[in-house]
């Protein structure tokens, strides 16, 4: 059965109006991402000492860490829900594409873990010292590299959807796709901290990086989620 | 039955499998001598490395060949996912195991060089940090096989996997590169060095087809050996099943 | 080849190694490929004695 682009449109708002105001009654994934989050910031300094000149050099790095792990800490458990209780072979089933599904899920997590830590992590920074200069571009490439690691985070949790030891598999599986946006969100977040600044180019590849994670993980991850269900 | 036309395609590899297997071991060990007699004992020490330059002859075909698979990998993955052909699946998933040995190779022979050149273990430069990705890309694939009990599920999942990560293999390279060649410290030997001498890459060369065609003999026995394993896998339900 | 030279023992490592990998690699592959054949050779045979209790069976 096909369905036009109105309805696709109304049914992907629909999965994302539902598990939003899931996510806000139960508030369990947005409070642990952002403790998590903060746990890992508080830690670093303990870590490392207080130096504040290693620790403004270090600081939009370790934000980044900290907001890669937060994502992926939550991400794990992305569908287990859906899948276990079979709501997910009932919306596999309508004329909704799964890939839209998939999409709008990935789009709640994104503004659930991504975008609040994204706007948590410059206020939070100043606990790394961050230099304020690079407050607007670490927010900016964060709220943009979290989408890619959302839509990444997804693909994992559709991959091991049905496992038992799914969790430990989705961070050997994420990792080596989470290391581009690594690399590139960190280098559009540091000005000139390191001798020339290639923050600019940097953002724009991590912004081709996002494109390509919103073509490639809906099919992949509608395609691993299909061959759970058969 | 329906098996019987399953593996009606896999029955006639495992013919060509047994006639081509020792041509393929010829080839491979007289790869392996010529190649190791040029490199070890023909080829001059570097005037720069030293004899530290021979670790090159493993260093070198075993990356080149870890790539290699990985693309025998994907491309075996794509005609099994579109075609739904089982051999390609039987083809991906033997290739694994050989294709991270490769990898793993490429990083300790890589370490190795990387002591006396470097003056440490471990150096995050941008070709071994690349490859071990590529690690971590082998692994996660052979953890999908060893974690699906289903061998058609499990292979549909893999080859997701396995395609995906292929996409990935050039973003990481490119951003590897893009990131070491920023934070890249002053006082390193340079990687690729002065220009690679012929006495170099004959050997080079000669062995990395040695590798290939290593990888070819593993390979071919490995798929007979899965289908032998699918075979009994079907006959042990069927009885089961039978005795229920 | 100087094996007198500096680093010679980096050299010799990354030979045993390379050695040690793919020999194990190989026999791994090796000791695979004669279980499965070994068992394929044991159901045949379980598979031909069954045809033929149930061949007698019938008849």
């Amino acid at each position: 059965m096909r369905i036009g682009p109105g309805e696709m449109k109304s049914a992907f708002a629909a999965v994302i109006s539902r598990d939003l105001s899931l996510a806000v009654r139960q508030g369990g994934n947005i409070g642990t991402a952002i403790g998590f989050f903060l746990t890992v910031i508080v830690l670093l300094p303990l870590g490392l000492g207080p130096d504040q000149q290693l620790l403004q050099r270090i600081a939009p790095g370790a934000l980044w860490i900290a907001l890669l792990l937060s994502v992926l800490l939550s991400a794990d458990r992305l569908y287990q829900t859906d899948h276990d209780d079979g709501s997910l072979e009932i919306m596999a089933l309508s004329s909704t594409p799964l890939e839209v599904v998939v999409l709008a899920k990935a789009s709640v997590h994104w503004l659930t873990s991504g975008l609040p830590l994204a706007i948590a992590a410059p206020v939070l920074g100043f606990l790394l010292n961050l230099d304020t200069a690079l407050i607007l571009p670490l927010g900016i490439a964060m709220v943009t590299g979290s989408l890619a690691l959302s839509l990444l985070a997804s693909l994992g949790a559709a991959i091991t959807v049905g496992l038992r030891q799914g969790g430990l598999l989705v961070s050997l599986l994420v990792l080596p796709l989470y290391v581009p946006v690594m690399i590139f969100g960190v280098l559009a977040s540091s000005g000139a901290q390191s001798g020339i600044d290639n923050s600019g180019t940097a953002l724009i590849i991590l912004v081709a990086i996002v494109l390509a994670a919103l073509v490639v993980t809906p099919f992949a991850s509608a395609a691993a989620l299909r061959s759970y269900m058969r | 039955m329906s098996s019987i036309e399953r593996f009606a395609n896999p029955t006639r590899f495992m013919r060509l499998q047994a006639t081509v297997q020792p041509w393929v071991w010829m080839i491979t060990l007289a790869l392996f001598a010529v190649g190791l007699f040029l490199g070890l004992a023909r080829a001059p020490a570097d005037y720069q490395q030293g004899e530290t330059v021979r670790i090159m002859y493993v260093h070198v075909p075993a990356a080149w060949s870890a790539l290699m698979v990985y693309t025998v990998m994907a491309v075996a993955s794509i005609i099994g996912i579109v075609f739904r052909h089982p051999l390609a699946d039987i083809a991906a998933k033997a290739a694994a195991p050989i294709g991270a040995a490769f990898c793993f190779l490429a990083l300790a022979t890589g370490s190795l060089w990387g002591k006396p050149m470097w003056g440490t273990w471990w150096v995050w430069d941008a070709r071994l940090t690349s490859m071990f990705v590529l690690l971590l890309l082998y692994l996660g694939y052979i953890a999908i096989w060893q974690a699906i009990d289903d061998p058609r599920r499990a292979s549909r999942i893999a080859a997701i996997v396995a395609i995906v990560g292929f996409i990935n293999v050039p973003i990481v390279k490119f951003s590897v590169d893009w990131w070491y060649s920023l934070h890249q410290p002053a006082s390193v030997f340079r990687t690729d060095g002065p220009t690679i001498h012929p006495s170099i890459l004959t050997p080079l060369l000669i062995m990395g087809l040695a590798y290939s065609f290593l990888f070819l003999a593993l390979h071919l026995i490995s798929i007979r050996s899965e289908i032998g394993a699918r075979r009994i896998r079907q006959t042990e339900l069927a009885r089961t099943g039978a005795l229920q | 080849m100087d094996f007198s030279a500096p680093h010679m023992g980096f050299v010799i490592s990354s030979y045993a190694v390379t050695i040690v990998v793919l020999g194990a690699l190989a026999l791994w592959i090796f000791a695979r490929a004669r279980s499965v054949a070994k068992r394929l050779r044991q159901l045949d045979d379980e598979g031909a004695d069954r045809r033929r209790r149930s061949g007698q069976a019938t008849a």
